[in-house]
């Protein structure tokens, strides 16, 4: 275990694995699910491409959670992130 | 400093894989036995309704058996009309639709007759076990929420294994069962676990991607104002396809079986020999002027993809208005999906499934094993969180298949004709199902290290009185299931007897390991391969 990890900083670890990953991933869906129209794809193929991308980002993002050396930068980048993308996606649907 | 890095990284990974296990073994336990059971649900369906335990039909004739019945089922004015002929593990038509009241229906028709089947009233496999396998039985989207995390979870602990095991592929050929139950249960733990690695990733990644618009009805939403069906509708053909009603009764659909040569003529030519045929035939617009016909493979025989395939004709002319196939990337989708949803007509590739699902359950439960063999070294048996997780493995383990074999046998013990007032039988087999499973985790907490061996016994005892009562209930004993061809009775009988003697044996061996000889006895380790 990293040294100075104790049982307080294991559960806020796994608590921004599996909240931070899943706010990270609902964003990334959803960014990536509007711009791909953008470059000609169907609507749905975007989603579905989405999707399967963000699943996967879900488990790297926690993996990143638990193993990052540098919680607090992990911890901002990932939420940053997530509110950059849950705001921004929004403002890309195509009317 | 790589070096020091990557050895706080296994570190914290290390923790990570044993606490996230153990805290999810019990959920992930349930869903891997119960979809592994679903593997073979449709021959479970045969067990457990006994009425369908039919011998393979040849060609039906839709037209002849299901059209002219079209009037008895009475279906709802411009609602829609499923029916599907015989297939190679479902030996009746299955047809579904909406009553009058708005009421859906499902029923079997005898593929000799065309009559209606009086199925023993049981949800059993395609209806538990299935739904089990992803809502847990709980109310609401609850169930699917813990799947779902639990999956997630399960893709995590997959990830986090390879990176502890760096020696993985020397641990794959390592299994010392003579060494301590300690070592011996790592060894299997890692075994089973690369034995199907790729298939204990990718089911939980394609149980995910088959549900996303519950796990993120956000995201999936945005491009559909918020309707996070939206994405379904618009790759599953039926909107693409669809006409609106005109309000008008029409003459009645008189031929269906011309339509399906034809789609299975276009899909012949387009594919060669191997080509899949036609599963579902729906009438939409039923009774209306504008009603039509779409003939679609869903299930292929010799694919792995699932998804629609469609064809939409007018009854009337018999001719194709329209056609529905999938674009590139929902076409690799489909073939995701497929692959958790095993539709394929393919036995020995069914049987892997069946085995690797096997193999996830061994590997949870020899984790569990380690785990608690684990603090039993360190001398701290007897504390609290040890005896919580052990209560916890065999409630969950033994407890669930102690539960399910309780679910066959009052599955055949409950009458047919059962008649309580506000309570139907399907509920009942579910209420012994989990009356057993409580009975397992109160055994299971009161005796401690015991509960293991007598549990096992236990399920050797179940699955031949399961057996038993199938033979004295149905006369399907060995030779006549043997006589009358009915092999998935036979094998369906011959596999819980299978998993009864494991059990026995595995029973044996806790009696021979007396208590406390596995935390005596000498262990060879080098720090670097030890998890915890």
């Amino acid at each position: 275990m990293l040294t100075n990890d104790n049982t307080v900083t294991r559960s806020i670890r796994l608590l921004i694995a599996v909240v931070g990953g899943y706010l990270f991933t609902d964003g990334f869906i959803g960014l990536i699910g509007v711009s791909l129209p953008y470059l000609g794809w169907a609507q749905s193929e975007a989603l579905n491409l989405a999707i399967l991308l963000g699943l996967l980002a879900y488990v790297i993002i926690m993996i990143w959670a638990i193993s990052t050396v540098r919680l607090l930068f992990t911890t901002v980048a990932i939420f940053a992130s997530s509110a950059a993308m849950i705001y921004g996606a929004p403002l890309l649907v195509q009317a | 400093m790589a070096k020091l890095i990557s050895k706080q990284f296994r570190e914290s990974l290390t923790w990570f894989h044993t606490w996230l296990g153990i805290g999810l073994a019990a959920v992930l336990f349930a869903v891997f036995w119960t979809g592994t059971l679903t593997v073979f649900d449709k021959e479970i369906d045969q067990w457990m309704k006994p009425e369908l335990r039919i011998a393979q039909p040849g060609p039906v004739s839709l037209d002849q058996l299901v059209l002219p019945k079209l009037s008895e089922f009475d279906p709802a004015r411009e609602s829609e009309f499923w029916m599907s002929a015989p297939r190679d593990r479902i030996p009746a038509i299955r047809v579904l639709y909406e009553d009058q009241d708005g009421e859906s229906h499902e029923a079997m028709l005898d593929p000799r007759s065309g009559e209606v089947l009086d199925l023993t009233d049981s949800h059993a496999g395609s209806d538990f076990f299935f739904r089990f396998h992803f809502m847990l039985h709980m109310p609401g989207i609850i169930g699917y929420i813990v799947v779902g995390l639990a999956a997630v979870g399960m893709m995590a602990l997959v990830v986090s294994g390879i990176f502890i095991h760096r020696k993985i592929i020397q641990e794959f050929f390592t299994f010392r069962p003579q060494k301590s139950r300690r070592r011996s249960s790592l060894d299997f733990h890692n075994l089973t676990a690369v034995i199907a690695l790729p298939f204990h990733f990718l089911l939980p990644l394609s149980g995910l991607f088959i549900f996303a618009s519950i796990y993120f009805p956000w995201s999936l939403g945005l491009p559909y104002d918020g309707n996070a069906r939206g994405l379904n509708a618009e790759t599953s053909g039926y909107e693409y396809l669809a006409v609106p009603a005109a309000g008008q009764p029409g003459p009645p659909v008189e031929r269906i079986d011309a339509l399906v040569s034809t789609a299975d003529g276009i899909w012949l030519a387009e594919e060669g020999k191997r080509s899949s045929r036609a599963d579902w035939i729906g009438i939409f617009n039923y009774g209306d002027k504008n009603s039509y016909v779409i003939v679609e493979r869903y299930y292929p025989d010799n694919r792995v993809s699932i998804g629609p395939d469609q064809f939409s004709f007018d009854p009337t002319t018999q001719e194709i208005t329209n056609r529905f196939s999938p674009e590139p990337v929902h076409a690799a989708m489909n073939w995701l999906e497929g692959l958790h949803w095993v539709q394929f007509d393919h036995w020995p590739l069914r049987w892997l499934y069946f085995f690797a699902g096997l193999s996830g359950c061994a590997m949870i439960g020899s984790g569990m094993v380690f785990w608690m063999q684990a603090r039993i070294k360190k001398g701290t048996e007897d504390s609290v969180s040890v005896r919580v997780v052990r209560a916890m493995s065999v409630g969950a383990i033994t407890g669930i298949i102690i539960a399910s074999l309780g679910f066959f046998i009052g599955n055949r013990l409950i009458p047919k004709e059962i008649d309580i007032t506000g309570v139907h039988r399907h509920d009942l087999e579910i209420w012994v199902f989990f009356l057993f499973w409580a009975l397992s985790c109160v055994h299971a907490a009161l005796r401690g290290r015991e509960a293991w061996k007598e549990q096992n016994m236990a399920i050797m005892v179940l699955a031949v009185v399961t057996v038993v009562l199938n033979w004295v209930t149905t006369g399907h004993h060995p030779v006549a299931a043997v006589s009358e061809s009915l092999w998935v009775v036979l094998i369906m009988d011959v596999m819980i007897l299978a998993g009864g003697i494991v059990a026995w044996w595995v029973a044996l061996k806790m009696r021979d390991a007396s208590p406390g000889t596995a935390a005596l006895r000498p262990v060879i380790d080098s720090p670097n391969r030890s998890p915890n």
